[in-house]
């Protein structure tokens, strides 16, 4: 699915916090080459001008030219042409030192559209994209005590699909919701937490060697993979979406039953777009604006 | 891949798009052959969202932005490939996340911005008002931080939104704080396009003059009617108006006399802190700028 590549392609900056915990794989690199080589409709002067947007975040509101060129591994000169054209058109400004940063103009480009939404309304086209690619749902969800509350969630027209909505509750033990959001945190918060939420010893002692394993797992690949264990025959992948303080704020899901899930796709296709998405939505928080993150 | 339009002449379009690339080259203008074209007219079509409209059909595109339907598909097809465009309601297109970030990445290099906030609320909230802080672009003014109260009539701005500078309350709080031939010289280069201009002149004429008396603009329904504005420029560092600040209501409860015996002092008490703020932030900008040169 070509749709997931817009994700990755941005979520190259602003997610150091995460590097040591979650090892996120992100096609930033060879998005471009790809995009350009496949696709004959692919601008790819107008694709570079808005990669040198996107270098720009509340985490580097300013960057030299320099800086942007080494972080797109372009070509100076490149960047330069296109910076050129973005000050000109009044998006960029440059201070004296040539530290460019976006100026006022750069919220003429829908940000009023998108500042009036909440986290939910931006998680859902993406969250629909990763329902329709497994065939089944997808879902962001907020921790709510010994639980994970869906504030959003979005269905394929799949006909077999666990039955749960926007307000639904998942435990945080036995869901891969959960057991992504756990993964999140760091140790010590974590081991806490298991301790807080742990159901009863017959159920535990089925479930808890599965979340460690799985923990282990995330070190590598950045999302939580259920296969079937939680709920047989349904197969989830689940990743957290971290806050600007290094903790979780949301877990992002999508499922599907096992029969339609083709094997393999979930941890080389789907789990990587849900950590894609998982970053697209991280730079939406790191930023908190309370409203946004508005979740009812 | 998504098309805009219907699938059917996809193919053909796409053969005729691709022998073109050397076209936008011709079109580039006289005298910038540095200019990028294609990057420019990606971004106005962005920039159709401006007034909030949540989403945008191709064939709106085109006729916003005057391009040909094709050129519009191709710059629409690369920004939906990049999720700066996404999907909505069928053939039409919404902004993507990226854009919020870049958005916000314009407003942190404002501090004052979200400085500002509390100060703000708290004059809503009081005055169960609109309270907006706003820069100027060009013939606009855009809100870099906008707080409203519960009241019912209120102007719906949020942060972003654009109003023009000749002929809104917090334009006129902005123009208030340039001297007199600065002031016109702005006036004369901005009004031409602005056709509510004529009718309002002499009412602007009225409170530049008041302003020097009072420190504050008054607008008492010139826009809308049954809608008051107060506004005060907060002046920069270097002297010249910085930002238009402004507090708006509905004229029957936020008549003229409230606006000047209530709203005017807490108003000034605000503009004055915000001042502060930037002076501030002016003379904590220089030492570090130093620091990070030797790093």
């Amino acid at each position: 699915m070509k749709g997931m590549n817009k994700v990755a392609a941005h979520s190259g900056s602003g997610e150091d916090k995460r590097a040591s915990r979650s090892p996120r794989r992100s096609n930033t690199e060879n998005g471009e080459a790809a995009d350009g080589a496949k696709d004959r409709q692919f601008v790819t002067a107008l694709a570079r001008g808005l990669r040198i947007l996107g270098c720009f975040s509340s985490t580097h509101p300013e960057l030299s030219g320099t800086e942007i060129s080494t972080m797109l591994g372009l070509p100076q000169p490149t960047v330069w042409r296109l910076c050129r054209t973005m000050m000109k058109l009044g998006y960029l400004v440059a201070d004296g030192e040539d530290r460019l940063r976006p100026a006022l103009p750069a919220l003429r480009l829908g940000y009023t559209v998108l500042s009036g939404m909440t986290i939910g309304e931006l998680a859902r086209p993406h969250l629909q994209e990763l329902a329709e690619e497994i065939g089944g749902a997808a879902g962001l969800a907020v921790r709510d005590g010994a639980e994970m509350r869906f504030i959003e969630r979005c269905e394929s027209d799949s006909q077999l699909l666990m039955s749960l909505r926007v307000g639904s509750r998942v435990p945080i033990a036995t869901s891969a919701l959960g057991w992504a959001y756990l993964a999140g945190l760091p140790d010590d918060q974590r081991e806490a937490l298991i301790e807080e939420v742990k159901p009863e010893p017959k159920i535990w002692k089925k479930a808890e060697p599965q979340l460690r394993s799985t923990l282990k797992s995330f070190e590598r690949d950045g999302f939580i993979l259920n296969d079937g264990v939680l709920h047989p025959g349904y197969v989830t992948v689940a990743a957290p979406v971290i806050g600007n303080d290094g903790l979780p704020v949301f877990a992002v899901n999508c499922g599907a039953a096992i029969s339609v899930v083709k094997p393999g796709v979930l941890k080389t296709k789907i789990g990587p777009h849900l950590c894609d998405l998982a970053a697209l939505l991280e730079s939406v928080v790191s930023f908190a604006d309370p409203k946004m993150l508005d979740i009812r | 891949m998504r098309p805009i339009s219907t699938g059917g002449r996809r193919k053909r379009k796409a053969a005729s798009i691709a022998n073109r690339p050397r076209k936008t080259q011709s079109e580039l203008p006289q005298g910038d052959r540095q200019f990028v074209m294609a990057l420019a007219r990606g971004l106005e079509i962005l920039s159709c969202f401006r007034n909030a409209k949540m989403d945008i059909s191709g064939t709106e595109f085109a006729a916003m932005t005057g391009l040909p339907q094709p050129t519009v598909w191709r710059l629409c097809h690369t920004m939906m490939q990049l999720g700066y465009l996404i999907p909505s309601n069928g053939d039409r297109m919404r902004p993507g996340i990226p854009l919020l970030r870049l958005g916000r990445a314009a407003l942190a290099s404002i501090p004052i911005a979200a400085k500002a906030h509390d100060r703000m609320n708290a004059l809503a909230d009081k005055f169960r008002a609109a309270v907006g802080l706003a820069a100027r672009d060009g013939a606009r003014m855009v809100f870099v931080q906008q707080c409203l109260s519960e009241a019912q009539l209120l102007m719906n701005l949020k942060v972003g939104s654009r109003l023009r500078l000749a002929t809104s309350g917090v334009g006129w709080g902005l123009l208030a704080g340039f001297e007199k031939a600065e002031r016109e010289k702005l006036i004369a280069e901005f009004v031409a396009s602005d056709s509510r201009w004529p009718k309002v002149e002499a009412a602007f004429r009225n409170e530049m003059a008041a302003y020097a008396e009072r420190g504050y603009i008054l607008n008492i329904g010139a826009f809308h009617q049954g809608y008051n504005t107060i506004a005060v420029p907060i002046m920069g560092p270097d002297g010249k108006p910085a930002f238009g600040l402004s507090c708006a209501g509905a004229a029957v409860t936020h008549t003229a006399s409230f606006l000047r015996r209530e709203v005017a002092p807490e108003l000034l008490k605000v503009a004055a802190s915000l001042e502060k703020d930037l002076q501030d932030e002016a003379r904590g900008r220089a030492p570090r700028r130093k620091q990070d040169q030797r790093v």
